[in-house]
């Protein structure tokens, strides 16, 4: 029998910006993809194995990113989708939706829990884009169960407001506990809890990811879209990926291989194959 | 010594922003019955090292003529007051909600660019949002009703609740015209 592939849904609020090479990623990754208008069709929502909410600013970031998006009618769709254990993953403004919707953490699904604040960084404020070193602190999300707790990945951000907070005392030990910190800041090798500026944004204890209990929704400032293909990681950059892709340099075969954000894709894929097959259904 | 200006920044010209948060609180979230208009101001705290409160607004003054940093006056208006308070010039039927960053709200790019024209004088810049909220019914005091209606419009505490501050990130005070202010949190 003939292996169905998974069907992906990039949802394009207004304003969004990185929907096609989004879609271009997942593809790699041996996914079907297509990208969805917020207000299109409601029911070709539920014909798909999993959703990404793609970085961008969404309503131009009026109020605060994601704020408006949040409120718009296709989140209470994905809510019974995420409910139902498809994979919804929110990539930098997409993040900040799931925050500002309360599906992340989602201890108490729909309340809104933490939020994504202004970046602080010293001498300096706004904007602020680099390559982050990633610590995998969950490897049974939606985005890292093919990898290892502990492992080191390296993947752009670039936003002005990533900093997870909450005024929830105890929150973020509960959340590292039940293994919903997905990804932390790291040093090049794994150090914990580094300064500025491998912690880009200042987020409290390096925060990068977040998923609700399940694992199944995902809020992520960086954006593995970036760092899909070898090619598209600098040479300068540290550690295992920037030795990769030095050691491709000039071989047009190996640099279009995946990059390190094409594991959060794979990722994707492996989650959705692992759940219809809890389901009895085609893998 | 240090004295503190608010310089207070509205639009002269249509503000996409407030239109997009009074769209989003009158059909999103189900509030048309209740909010009429919404308009924005932004208000920066500045602190000014100044011999009294009239050198600190000359100071500020200045920087808002000789640099863009605050406003452009094509499309800005604004007002300057050493200590304005949040009801200031609200009419009958509004109210304000005041809105801050809990941390991140200091600008050093304000404070370097007056730096570059020469100007040292001004040491901090702190940033809050004011939003005043023209309700359809006109407000008042002992109306129990009234404070839990102004959450459900500033505190974002759940999936449809609340716009115009998220608690874990912002602080939020709500000032009433017969001269009143009270917290939001959550």
């Amino acid at each position: 029998m003939m292996e169905s592939r998974a069907r992906i849904a990039v949802i394009r609020f207004p304003g969004v910006n990185c929907e096609d090479e989004t879609k271009r990623a997942v593809e790699s990754q041996g996914m079907d993809c297509d990208i969805l208008m917020w207000n299109g069709p409601r029911e070709r929502l539920a014909e798909y194995d999993g959703y990404i909410l793609p970085g961008g600013f969404t309503y131009q970031d009026r109020v605060r990113a994601g704020a408006i998006a949040a409120k718009d009618g296709i989140v209470d769709l994905l809510f019974d989708e995420a409910e139902a254990g498809k994979p919804i993953i929110g990539i930098c403004n997409g993040a900040q939706i799931l925050l500002e919707s309360g599906m992340v953490p989602g201890i108490t699904p729909g309340k809104v829990e933490m939020g994504l604040a202004r970046n602080i960084m010293p001498d300096r404020d706004g904007y602020y884009t680099r390559w982050t070193h990633l610590r995998i602190e969950s490897d049974t999300s939606c985005v890292t169960c093919v990898m290892t707790n502990h492992d080191v990945t390296s993947i752009p951000t670039a936003h002005a407001e990533g900093r997870f907070v909450t005024i929830d005392e105890g929150l973020i030990d509960r959340l590292f506990e039940n293994g919903q910190v997905v990804m932390t800041y790291s040093g090049v090798k794994g150090e914990a809890e580094p300064a500025f500026p491998l912690n880009p944004n200042g987020s409290t204890r390096g925060i990068a990811a977040v998923s609700n209990p399940s694992g199944n929704v995902v809020a992520m400032m960086p954006h593995p879209e970036r760092a899909a293909w070898l090619s598209q990681v600098p040479e300068s950059l540290s550690g295992r990926w920037g030795a990769e892709r030095r050691g491709a340099a000039g071989s047009r075969r190996v640099l279009t291989e995946p990059g390190p954000g094409g594991e959060i894709f794979k990722s994707l894929g492996a989650f959705i194959t692992e759940r219809l097959r809890g389901r009895g259904g085609e893998a | 010594m240090i004295e503190r200006v608010v310089l207070t920044v509205a639009l002269k010209v249509t503000d996409n922003e407030a239109l997009s948060a009074l769209e989003a609180l009158q059909t999103k979230m189900g509030m048309a019955d209740s909010i009429v208009d919404l308009a924005r101001e932004v208000q920066w705290e500045l602190d000014v090292e100044a011999d009294s409160p009239e050198s600190a607004l000359r100071v500020i003054a200045r920087i808002v003529e000789r640099t863009n940093v605050f406003l452009n006056p094509n499309k800005h208006r604004s007002t300057m007051a050493s200590v304005p308070h949040g009801y200031d010039g609200l009419d009958d039927d509004e109210v304000a909600i005041l809105v801050t960053d809990r941390d991140g709200a200091e600008s050093m790019a304000a404070v370097a660019a007056a730096s570059r024209i020469g100007i040292t004088g001004l040491k901090k810049a702190s940033r809050r949002i004011r939003w005043r909220v023209r309700l359809a019914e006109a407000p008042s005091p002992g109306d129990p009703g009234l404070l839990p209606l102004i959450k459900r419009i500033g505190v974002a505490s759940d999936r449809g609740t609340g716009l115009l501050s998220n608690p874990h990130s912002q602080t939020a005070f709500v000032a009433f015209p017969w001269g009143d202010e009270k917290p939001l949190d959550a």
